[in-house]
This record gives C-alpha cells, structure tokens and sequence, in this order.
C-alpha cells in the first residue's frame, strides 16, 4: 500500500520532471524562434535564417549588442535586447540628449533596463549599481591667445626684488603693462625661459649669500 | 621668484592629467581591437556575397572593404574598394569609411567621402562593418537625390539609360584608379 502510493508518487514526480523539462525545451525553442527573425540584422540582407543558424552555432544568443561578446552585468532593455551593463552605460553618455536602444531605437535609460541574475550569478548586486567608472577628461594645454578684455586679469603682475646695495627689499607693482603669454609646454622657447628662470634664481641665491657673509 | 615656481606647478599638474590621458585609451584600444577581431571573424564565417572586407596589414583600425556593384542597377559589375577608418571609440561613435575607387554617384563626392546618415548622425553602436558595407551597397541602387554631394550624378539619376553611358565613360577614364 505505503508501496504503491511511493510508486505513484514517483511516477507522478516524474512525470511532473518530465513537464517541467517539456516546458523548459519549449522556453528555449520559442527564444530560438525568437532569434530567427532578429531586428536590424535580419531585415537588411534578407538572409535571416543564416543569421539565426550562425548565432545558434556560435553560442552567441546571449552576446552583448554592443561588445559583441558574452554579456557579462547583463541588462535588458524594455524592448528585449541584451547588452552589458558598462557598454549601454557608455553608449548613453555618448548621447546624453538622444537616449535610445542601439538595436531598435526605442527609448531607454537606466530605469527601464532590467539588470539579469543568472543562477551561478555569485553577486546579487544590481549591475546597474557598478557603473564603471567616468573616464577621465582630455585635458589639453590651451594656447593662450593674447586677449585682453579688461586689461586688469591679464596685465597684473607683482615682482619682488633684491635692490643692490640699499633698497634692502623692494617690491614693486605693475598694473596695466601686459605681458607676452607664456610659452607652451614643450617648445623650445618655453625651454629656453625656464633655463632662464633656474640661472636668475641661483643668481638671487649668490646674491644672498655674499649679502650674508660678505 | 613666485612667477618662477609657478610654471613648474603647472608643469607638474600637466604632466599628471597627461598621464591618466596615455593610460586610459590602452585600455579602451583593447575592447575596440577586441570587437573589431570578432567582427572579422564573423565576416570571415558569414561569407558574404557581394561584400568582404579585411584589416590594411598590421593595423586593425585601418581596414578596405570591398563592395559588388548591387545587381539590377547601373552599378552592376562595378567593384568599388573603400576604406574603413575606426576611432578609439568605436563602436560608440562611427569610422570614417571612403571610397577608394573612383564612384560617380550622387552621394558620393569625387574625393570618395560619402553621405550616408547611419556613418553621421543616425549612426549606432550595433552597427558593424558587415552593415555598413551593406548599407553603401543599398545606397548606391538607390541615392538619396535630396541631399547630393555630387549635384551632377542626381541631375543625370533621373534618366538611367543616359546615366549607365555617362558611367560606362566614366570609367574608362578612371580606369587606373
């Protein structure tokens, strides 16, 4: 008795695995299907089911849209297609005005992409949180251009001096004589005024030493 | 001796943001070098008809393309070589591609920039060399006369038969290049 109603357990178990796993093979042929009319690729050359053939043999049904590699802190759009997290991240700061899909060209953001955790997925962290980091800018040295707007910003300059022998200390300020901009870094006339500049500063350091022990 | 020291600071604050400039692209140089290796493979397995396309030697970045005239148009037997340039941020913005041949068409100027509005403005990370090369393919059976950079080729368009004998000469001048 206890037996039997093992038995059917059992067989109703299995049969209940065997749905599940009918169920499964059916979730991944109807997402296989799915890939077989694929947007954007597809409908340019007419050769969809090659395409689909090519994806299926590659593995690469779950590839980013962007890197073209395994999607790794995948995400996905409302519209269904998948990216990594860093690369979506990057295509919409590189249109901050027009946020669409790259695929389809739907509208999406952050808050409409679902962040995807896989069952060997270690961290339960929401991609979206890891947002890498902002490169860095292009910093350039500006070539300074002579302007002088308000003749003060540009043409202030304040000196000190060593008089010799009297004025101990003199300083001196000189409003309204502009100057020629600095050299560029790396010219050979910026090379030249810094070696200039080194030779007046060891000078001022003589200066000061023979005030001391002279 | 202030005006003296202040140029070094600056020279020490150039040279730090000059620093994390060189380190960076390495690392973005690699997923574009990355991207650009499994796209050619995918070309190489795809084996396109009508379109194929290859790096210009060591240098990923640089590759020339070829495109088959499109069938049942005046281009038709014409094989056109172009040039794919990349940026360091592909695929977040386009490569310069330019035609290598000589092309009489009417968004095609004769220095072989081209007027496509997927390599601008419309275009999208997605986009990959198989579907630029696709879309110059289409572009050449069918221009778009509103916005010419060959005024000539979209005057002639109108009248096929007259444009394939203007085009037939047009090559053999342009038979070199």
């Amino acid at each position: 008795m206890s037996e039997e109603s093992f038995s059917t357990e059992l067989g109703r178990s299995g049969q209940l695995v065997a749905m599940e796993s009918a169920a499964e093979s059916d979730v991944l042929n109807t997402s296989e299907s799915f890939t077989g009319d694929y947007p954007g690729t597809g409908s340019q050359n007419g050769s969809g089911p090659n395409d689909a053939d090519r994806d299926s043999l590659d593995g690469s049904l779950y590839d980013c849209n962007i890197c073209l590699d395994t999607a790794h802190n995948a995400v996905v759009s409302m519209c269904g297609h998948l990216f990594c997290w860093p690369c979506l991240h990057q295509w919409l700061l590189t249109k901050p005005n027009r946020k669409l899909c790259p695929v389809c060209k739907s509208a999406v953001d952050r808050d409409k992409v679902i962040p995807l955790y896989g069952r060997n997925g270690t961290s339960k962290q929401d991609p979206r949180d890891g947002i890498p980091p902002r490169p860095a800018g292009h910093r350039t040295e500006p070539v300074v251009e002579a302007e002088r707007i308000h003749g003060f910003g540009h043409a202030f300059h304040m000196s000190f001096g060593l008089g010799f022998p009297f004025d101990f200390i003199s300083s001196s300020l000189n409003l309204g004589e502009p100057r020629n901009p600095a050299p560029n870094r790396g010219t050979a006339q910026h090379h030249n005024e810094q070696n200039l500049s080194k030779f007046f500063l060891y000078m001022a350091f003589v200066l000061i030493a023979w005030l001391i022990f002279a | 001796m202030a005006q003296n020291i202040s140029p070094e600071q600056s020279g020490a604050g150039g040279g730090g943001t000059k620093h994390s400039d060189d380190s960076l692209p390495v690392k973005d140089n690699h997923a574009v070098s990355k991207r650009l290796h499994k796209e050619l493979m995918n070309l190489m397995m795809a084996n396109e008809k009508g379109i194929s396309a290859f790096p210009d030697g060591e240098n990923i970045f640089k590759w020339v393309g070829t495109i088959a005239g499109p069938r049942n148009t005046v281009y038709s037997g014409q094989t056109y070589r172009l040039s794919l340039d990349f940026p360091n941020s592909y695929p977040y913005a386009a490569p310069v591609v330019k035609f290598l041949t000589s092309c009489f068409h009417p968004n095609v100027d004769l220095q072989g920039a081209i007027c496509l509005d997927i390599l601008k403005d419309k275009w999208s990370a997605l986009y990959d060399v198989r579907t630029i090369l696709l879309s110059i393919q289409s572009l050449l059976g069918e221009p778009n006369n509103e916005s010419p950079l060959n005024a000539q080729a979209a005057m002639m368009w109108n009248d096929q038969k007259e444009y394939k004998k203007y085009l037939d000469a047009f090559y053999e001048k342009h038979k070199d290049t």
